[in-house]
This record gives structure tokens, sequence and C-alpha cells, in this order.
């Protein structure tokens, strides 16, 4: 019988395929699309507007920008803060602004005459992150000799439902500032770098949540949030944020981790309107999709030792270095400013 | 409730029918929106509970004797849901009917014989369907570093039609001097235009490298999208 069952599924996956499909999905009206993180830690905070575009390949979310937006924040005793708008829907809060534990912060946005406002959001404090630890893994088939994978302890508080979203940020000391190929050869040279120089990198498209729901007032243990290549001996610095979130905005980001990773199963997450909370004023008018996220936030700096590796580190491809340098280049990739705790 | 007409034509060895139906649907169960179904220790709380009503109209055709036998039928039918519960959460498409899963509002099916002889005869089915309904994304947002697919109304659009045809040839040895039994050999084709049919279609987007925000890709997956050739025999005692 097992053997039956098993050929019957490997004649259906020979007869079976997927192939690119274009179901010719156009853009119609574009939905501006609210996206920033009020925080306990210091400012200036950042929050963006983008338009929404056709699923397709042809429209972009960048096309077009937000153009005469106005953003305001207030909290519970009323206090005003104006957001600065850089004409290209990039809002910023004054430099000394910041959020305050235990205040109630609304945001109001006004776009093309419609007024949208946030629901009340409640800095929450967030528990410190405990303990930081790695474990290596090998990586079968892959092009670098395993990984250390980074997990977080924390103690969660008691008293509450608590919900935690993590983010890192990775600097290291750049090899070069510049690749490039002379006119007429086929070598790659490098350029290193005139001053110090570090190279960044982000969890920019992870998301990393987890809830106390199983283990509400104990301790909330092994959770996964990064991981360092075992491409270097040299330590990996690591900064990891831990931010509390409200049940709502935990949910958000779940839907949007549910709703990017469909792969067309039958075990896919059937797709919804993803709810947000911000709400137009007139409530006939379109929706400002998005959310304005209130959190408090901790920080924790770690060195990871790469040398406890059971493998040799992978060996990088290196170029030959050029005679000259080339400056360090400010960027969201790159920058000159020393990380804080480095050493 | 189905209200039909039967007609019999016995010069023509035809059967014909026409039939009408509506039918009242309660308690038809739909799924909830961005709740996971795999690995869910809760599965009931994945499925929302609603009403509806199905109704169409059936046309079908056999002849049964003949060298040509066989029957043709084509239905209309709308499947419609609706299923407003007391909160958005519990609510599907604002609470408006709705096109279920399984709606197919055309459905053609022909399935023919021919005798060439008293030994060899041809088959033919021949299926054609309207593409079951299919969610698609209105609009992709920028959040997150992630193309996010945003979705409003469930069931709006269709996967493409659905059609295949099928084919056989059947040489059959009648029980005769010496011969204990019957055999047939048949030589079919499934799938003889060799159209990949989706099964289903998905949109995809790239989550982590958001340097290529506008790469968006939709896939088909099909399966049996190929023509399968098969022999048998058969023996009968």
């Amino acid at each position: 019988m097992t053997v039956r069952f098993w050929l019957l599924i490997l004649s259906l996956l020979a007869v079976s395929c997927v192939e690119p499909y274009d179901p010719q999905l156009k853009g119609g009206s574009k939905y501006p699309v609210f996206e920033g993180t009020l925080t306990d830690a210091p400012g200036p905070y950042r929050f963006a507007l983008t338009l929404s575009a056709g699923y397709n390949n042809q429209e972009s979310v960048f096309d077009e920008r937000v153009k005469g937006a106005t953003m305001t924040l207030s909290d519970d005793r009323n206090r005003r803060t104006i957001f600065l708008d850089d004409g290209r829907g990039n809002f910023s809060s004054p430099t000394d602004f910041r959020g305050e534990p235990g205040r109630t912060y609304t945001l109001t946005i006004t776009y093309q005459e419609l007024t949208y406002r946030s629901d009340p959001e409640l800095l929450r404090p967030v528990a410190p992150i405990d303990t930081v630890y790695t474990r290596f893994q090998s990586i079968p088939g892959s092009n670098i000799n395993g990984e250390f994978r980074v997990f977080v302890d924390v103690n969660d508080p008691a008293a509450e439902e608590n919900y935690y979203q993590w983010d890192w940020i990775h600097y290291e000391k750049a090899d070069n500032c510049l690749l490039f190929r002379p006119s007429g050869t086929n070598v790659t040279y490098a350029q290193r770098c005139c001053s110090d120089c570090w190279d960044i990198s982000r969890s920019a498209g992870q998301i990393l949540l987890a809830s106390d729901r199983l283990v509400n007032g104990r301790r909330l243990s092994g959770q996964r949030v990064a991981a360092a290549p075992n491409d270097d001996i040299s330590p990996f610095y690591l900064r990891i944020g831990q931010q509390s979130l409200s049940r709502e905005a935990y949910q958000y980001w779940l839907a949007i981790q549910n709703l990017t990773g469909n792969v067309g199963s039958v075990f896919d997450v059937p797709p919804a309107t993803l709810a947000g909370n911000l709400r137009n004023t007139n409530t006939t008018g379109p929706p400002l999709l998005g959310y304005f996220q209130v959190s408090a936030r901790r920080e924790k700096i770690v060195y990871i030792n790469r040398l406890r590796a059971p493998v040799l580190p992978f060996a990088i491809t290196q170029f030959p270095f050029w005679n000259t340098c080339a400056a360090c280049t400010e960027s969201s990739y790159r920058t000159g400013q020393r990380p804080d705790g480095w050493r | 409730m189905s209200l039909g007409y039967f007609h019999h034509l016995p010069g023509a060895a035809l059967e014909v029918s026409v039939e009408g139906f509506y039918k009242w649907l309660t308690g038809v169960n739909d799924f909830r929106g961005n709740v996971p179904l795999l690995l869910n220790p809760y599965p009931e709380t994945a499925v929302l509970q609603g009403d509806g009503f199905a109704r169409g109209l059936e046309v079908f055709i056999r002849r049964s004797s003949g060298l040509l036998t066989g029957w043709l039928s084509y239905t209309f039918s709308q499947t419609r849901y609706r299923i407003a519960g007391s909160g958005p959460a519990e609510t599907v498409n604002n609470g408006q009917y709705y096109p279920a899963g399984h709606d197919r509002p055309h459905v053609f099916n022909a399935v023919l014989n021919y005798k060439l002889n008293s030994r060899i005869s041809l088959s033919f089915n021949g299926v054609y369907n309207s593409g079951r309904p299919v969610t698609y994304p209105v609009a992709k947002l920028y959040i997150g570093n992630r193309i996010v697919p945003y979705y409003t109304d469930r069931n709006q659009s269709r996967l493409p039609d659905y059609l295949r045809a099928d084919i056989g040839l059947t040489i059959s040895n009648p029980r005769g001097s010496g011969r204990r039994f019957e055999s047939d050999w048949n030589f079919s084709l499934y799938n003889m235009l060799g159209r990949r049919n989706a099964y289903s279609i998905y949109v995809q987007t790239t989550p982590r490298y958001a340097d290529y925000y506008n790469i968006v890709t939709a896939y088909k997956f099909s399966v049996l999208g190929a023509v399968i050739p098969s022999i048998s025999y058969t023996i009968r005692l």
C-alpha cells in the first residue's frame, strides 16, 4: 500500500508543474500607506507615507511620492508634536522629542483634504533582554560553512499579556570602500577605505515576534532573532532591539507574515484585508493603510565569538587591492560613524 | 426546489432533459481570513459559518443506441455564500453574497463512443469548466521592508478555464472458438491537448531584499499538466 501510494505521488509530481503566470493585475486607486514606530528611545523618529501600487511588475510603490500631507502627534495631556515633511513622504519628529512609557499617543494625518486618525496607542513598557546566546548550525549544501544562530531569553512580567518584537543591526569593519574594474581589463580591484568605515546589515524584512501566551510571567526562552554567518573568525557585532507590542500590533505583524508567506498550497493562509489602526474620520471615505505602532524599546549589544565554530569559516572572495583609497560614503549600508559599543 | 422537463425521442434514440434548480443553503462554512490552517490546534476557530444559495439550469442529452452513443450536458449555475458575523473578523466581504470557492458558472461535459466495427470503438471525453473563484491582491504595499499584497473582497476573480479532452481506442477480442474469455485492449490519451490546467495561482513577493521592491511574481500550479498515454488489457471470464 505504501509503495503504491508513493508511486502515485511520484507519478503526480512527474506531470505537475509550476510556471510563471500573469494574472493581469492592474493598479486602481492608490491607497496611502503609513509606517512608523514611536518609542521611548532617543529620537528623532522617522515616519513614512507611501502609496500603494498595482500588484504587477510595471508599477512601483515608489512611482509617486506623497506630497502635501501633514502629521501631528498628540498625547493624553494634549501636547501636540508636528512632524516635519521632507516633501517625499518622509516625516521626522523634533530631535528632542521622545515617547514616554505610560503615555497614550494619537496620530493625525491629513492628506488630500482627508483626515485620518489613529486609535489611541499606549506606550507599554518592555522587559529588558535577559540573555543572548548562540548555537552553531551547519548548513549542508550552503556556500557558508554554517552559522551561529542567535537566541534571546526574556523574563516575562506576570501582570499583563505581553507581545514582543525584535530587530537587529550588525556592523562590520569595511574591508574595502569601492570595487571597480579598470577599462580594458577583466580584473576586479578593491579600494581600501580612506578612513574608518563600517558595513551595515539589518533585520529589515524579517518579522521577529513572540507572545507570552504560553509562558505568562515565566521565562520566554529560545527566541531566535538573528544568525551570524561562519565567514570569518572575528567577533560578530550585533545590536539587538526588543520592543513591546499591543495585541493589535502583534496581530497586524502576524497578518503581514501570513500574507507574504503563501506558496499556493492547500495549507496557505486564506487572504484577508490587512487591518490597521488608522481610520478616516469620514467613515465612508477611502482608508489609510498601515499601523501606527507605539513601543517601548530596549537594546543589547553582543559580540559573537566565532572561534568556537567546529568547522573552518567560509573564505569570502578577496579582490586585489588598488593602490589608492576610496571615501567612506554614508548610506543605509555603510557609515563612517563608530557604532555604539564598538571595540 | 427544482423543476424539469424530460423528453424521449425514440426515433432518434435520444433523451433530452432541461432542469432548473434553486437551493437555500444554511450552515455553510468558509475559512476565516488570515488564520493558518496547518497545525492549528483550534481549527474550529479558522472556520466561519453563514448561509447562501445555489441556483442554476441543467441541459442533458443522451443517446443510448446506434453507432454513436454518449451524452452531453451543460450546466449554468451560481453558488453564493453570505457570512455576516458579529464583527469584522467574523464577516466576509462586508456580509454581502460572494461566489463560493467551488462556484463554476459554466460546466460542459461530453462523453461519446463511436463503434467503428464490431471489435473496435473510439471514445471521447471532454470537460470544460469555468475557473473557480480566486482572490487576487488589488494592490501591493511597502511595509516592514516587504512588499505586502493587499486584498479586499474574497473570490472576485477566477482561475483560467479548465479544458480537457481524452480519447481512447478499444479493441475487443470476443469469446470465440478456442477462447475461454473475452478481452479488450485499450489505448488512451488523457489530456490529449496537453493543457496545463491551473490547480491554483499564487502570488509571491521577495521578503528580504527590499532593493528588488518591484519584483512580484505570480505562479500557476498545474497537476497532470501533460498528455498521459496509457495502455490497458482487460480480461473478462
